[in-house]
């Protein structure tokens, strides 16, 4: 859902996911979330002509977002974490002040017109809308709320 | 004889070395074409489980460059391992990390990337396949995954 709406005519990206330690089994047997990624992504699809095309993923890797080659992982954490500090509305005292600043910023910086759940569940139709249609990345980039949107998922 | 002794000698080594090397696997980001970075959060309080997307459509290597930099703007120690101090939301306690987030946000808008989130309640799984906040690493032994939600 995450990946498949959202990457519009990609193919041969490459996946970098942080690396879950507290998904690992205590035997070894782990988090099966890079077989699962590997298995839908990375299959090969053949076209009417029977030529195959790309994966939409050519490479899958579970990283260390600690390590500079993939600090952009912290870029991705800062996102989430203020994304989350939004849309909670438990009580925030003088600890969070930062993080209060933090999500602020965000809002006032991407021009976000609310973190609210109401406002992003009216967005969701566009962007099944825009999966249904094929858009192309071209309109994909011209699309509302491009640079950041929330999904709340529900049920069906 | 001695000279294909010496030869076999390099190959030895060059060999062990790369055989230990602690060098992580590092991808070629110059031949790929969008490069996604996949991240989870969730509240102890039980109310949402998020998982987030950081989508890099072109210039991976300047939007990084810029991070690092501001990193270093901001004078993030650098660690034993030589990489810089991670910048994480949780971790976000004084004015430098404050001001760090904010310039990443910055970055982010200005170049081509973009961010995407799926917000869960809490209550549609388990979450306890993930361990408990006090439990070290080996005491959470999850039976199921929830990778199917990633996809």
């Amino acid at each position: 859902m995450l990946i498949d709406y959202n990457s519009p005519c990609v193919r041969n990206g490459v996946l970098f996911a942080d690396y879950l330690s507290r998904c690992k089994g205590a035997l070894g047997r782990g988090d099966e979330f890079i077989e699962v990624m590997k298995e839908r992504f990375q299959r090969v699809i053949y076209d009417h002509d029977l030529h195959p095309i790309a994966p939409k993923l050519r490479h899958i890797q579970e990283v260390d977002s600690a390590h500079d080659t993939y600090a952009l992982l912290q870029v991705c954490d800062v996102l989430l974490g203020a994304t989350l500090n939004g849309i909670l509305k438990c009580h925030k005292g003088k600890r969070m002040a930062h993080k209060n600043a933090v999500t602020a910023g965000m809002q006032k910086v991407l021009e976000l017109p609310s973190l609210m759940k109401a406002y992003w569940q009216s967005q969701v139709r566009i962007a099944q809308r825009e999966y249904a249609s094929n858009i192309s990345m071209e309109d994909y980039r011209r699309a509302t709320h491009f640079k950041y949107r929330l999904w709340f998922w529900r049920p069906k | 004889m001695g000279l294909y002794l010496h030869h076999f000698l390099i190959l030895i080594s060059f060999h062990k070395f790369h055989r230990d090397s602690p060098l992580p696997y590092v991808y070629n980001y110059a031949t790929s074409t969008m490069i996604i970075y996949l991240d989870e959060s969730y509240d102890w309080q039980g109310t949402y489980f998020l998982l987030g997307a950081l989508f890099v459509v072109e210039d991976h290597d300047v939007l990084l460059d810029t991070f690092n930099s501001i990193k270093r703007e901001e004078k993030f120690e650098v660690l034993p391992s030589g990489h810089l101090r991670e910048l994480k939301y949780a971790q976000i306690k004084y004015p430098k990390y404050e001001r760090a987030a904010i310039k990443a946000i910055q970055a982010f808008k200005a170049h081509d990337c973009y961010f995407r989130a799926v917000i869960v309640p809490q209550a549609q799984f388990d979450l306890s396949h993930f361990g408990r906040s006090y439990e070290s690493e080996r005491s959470s032994a999850p039976e199921h995954t929830r990778s199917s939600l990633r996809c």
